[in-house]
């Protein structure tokens, strides 16, 4: 078991902490709904340092993040970040990541927890020939993601105008001052404007204090894991072992705008076109549900009578208090505003497919 | 953690009180704990049948589900209503406002009634669940 830097602070909050990935965790503070609702209203404050960061480093830094990524690292700005996948030659995902650009010598990437390692021997299988250096950064880094449309004003007033002066969203800065050496980067995982801090470890506990005090006017609160993850089912972002897994290309998962064809070869480029051009057996949908009841992952989705697919994820929606989900169907059967079925316990419930991100108002 | 000595329980975390011609079924503190926010109660509709060891029903928190097993027989008199708008009346208050059904005990099973856990065989079990 690993344990953040933050662990003790969470312990004083009082949080109720779970194992997740071999990390020790807070599944939450003071309740899931009302760290979502915070997060949609204020401020959240998450410790997400269980997140690996890989830095790739050297003369062909830029040409390895290109082989390896679905999405143009060449066209990406220093000091930008992009999204993007990793795939295996086949198409499936190795995982997920945000990748942030130093310069065209020095990138970082953040990948999930549980993917850290994979994620880092796929970078060392794949770059024999290049003149690169990859690093496995995750213990230096803790991080900390303050997320909820008053980020700005907790941000500032913790650590300095400085911080967040002419702060693009996917743009990120090294700080200065008495806050040096932490990296702001304009990124979430909740569907609200919000940053995410990597912050070297030995001063994660005194950065959450500085927020978490700096923020209380601004409503900031505490939020865990059962949070980030309802959030981001309601943003419609996917969660890799959920919506993406070594079976499930990027097309599959809807995030084909992520997937850029024109920016020369990657691997997994060959399936993946080939799918663009002539579609994909499955597709992936949200819906929300019309009759009462919470989807679940592994439900199944029903249209006309017939098994369509099953829902990859699901919640109780904090903000519309009715149970929504992103679901892999079999192409072409669900348009968006169709209603479908979801099966809970034997029962076929009425849902309806809509648009992410699935907490706005209307009901396709 | 909250075991009130007037109640029977199950292993499965369900709690009954007698009353004169009810008895009374909902899930634990200790349930009710270890779920998290209950954002939905599936309930079963009037005048259907309880068997007992038979899922009746499922309390969905934000994170997971939990099947409710129904802890003896009979015919469901009684539903909790205010469960549909106000499900975290069942974290709130396990053991009061937080019932979820009632049904009619003119046809009881005694020996249905002598295989519940008493107050201090519900406690020994949570106490083992939380060591395990």
């Amino acid at each position: 078991m690993t344990y953040t830097p933050l662990y003790e602070t969470h312990k004083s909050f009082g949080a109720r902490m779970i194992d997740f990935a071999g990390w020790k965790l807070p599944l939450q503070f003071e309740g899931i709904r009302r760290e979502h609702m915070a997060v949609r209203t204020a401020c959240g404050l998450f410790d997400v340092s269980h997140m690996g960061e890989i830095e790739i480093t050297g003369p062909q830094a830029e040409d390895l993040c290109q082989k390896l990524n679905t999405n143009d690292m060449a066209g990406l700005r220093d000091g930008r970040a992009r999204y993007g996948l990793f795939c295996y030659p086949d198409g499936g995902a190795v995982d997920d990541l945000i990748t942030y650009r130093f310069s065209a010598e020095h990138f970082l990437v953040c990948v999930n927890a549980s993917n850290t390692e994979k994620v880092y021997r796929w970078i060392g299988d794949n770059c024999e020939e290049l003149d690169v250096e990859i690093n496995d950064a995750s213990s230096v880094y803790a991080q900390i993601a303050v997320q909820g449309p008053s980020s700005v004003s907790v941000m500032e007033k913790a650590l300095g105008e400085e911080s967040v002066r002419d702060f693009p969203r996917f743009s990120f800065r090294i700080l200065e001052g008495d806050v040096a050496g932490i990296i702001a980067a304009r990124t979430g995982y909740t569907g609200e404007d919000g940053f995410e801090l990597f912050v070297p470890a030995g001063d994660a506990v005194g950065i959450w204090e500085k927020l978490f005090e700096s923020g209380s006017e601004f409503g900031i609160t505490p939020c865990g894991l059962g949070a980030r993850d309802t959030l981001r089912i309601e943003a419609g972002y996917p969660l890799y072992g959920n919506e993406l897994d070594k079976k499930t290309t990027p097309v599959e998962a809807g995030l084909s705008r992520y997937v850029k064809m024109d920016k020369g070869d990657f691997i997994g480029r060959d399936v993946l076109l080939e799918q663009v051009e002539s579609g994909t057996a499955r597709e992936t949908v949200g819906f929300k549900m019309l009759d009462r009841g919470v989807p679940r992952h592994g439900y199944g989705v029903m249209k006309n009578g017939k098994r369509i697919g099953e829902v990859t994820s699901g919640t109780m929606s904090p903000v519309l208090d009715i149970g929504v989900g992103i679901a892999s169907v079999a192409s072409g059967e669900v348009k968006c505003g169709d209603e479908i079925g979801i099966e809970i316990r034997g029962d076929v419930r009425k849902a309806v497919s809509s648009e992410f991100p699935l907490h706005k108002d209307g009901m396709s | 953690m909250s075991v009130p000595k007037d109640l029977k329980y199950t292993e499965e975390h369900e709690w009954v009180r007698f009353e004169e011609d009810r008895a009374v079924i909902g899930i634990t503190d200790y349930a009710q704990e270890a779920l998290g926010e209950i954002v939905f109660v599936e309930l079963p509709v009037e005048g259907g049948e309880l068997v007992q060891g038979d899922s009746f029903g499922a309390a969905e928190s934000t994170k997971a589900v939990s099947e409710l097993f129904a802890p003896i027989s009979g015919e469901i008199a009684e539903v909790n209503d205010l469960l549909v708008d106000s499900p975290e009346l069942v974290n709130a208050d396990p053991y009061g406002d937080g019932w979820i059904v009632k049904i009619h005990t003119d046809e009881l099973d005694e020996s249905e009634v002598e295989s519940l856990l008493d107050p201090s065989g519900y406690e020994e079990l949570i106490e083992d669940e939380e060591d395990a």
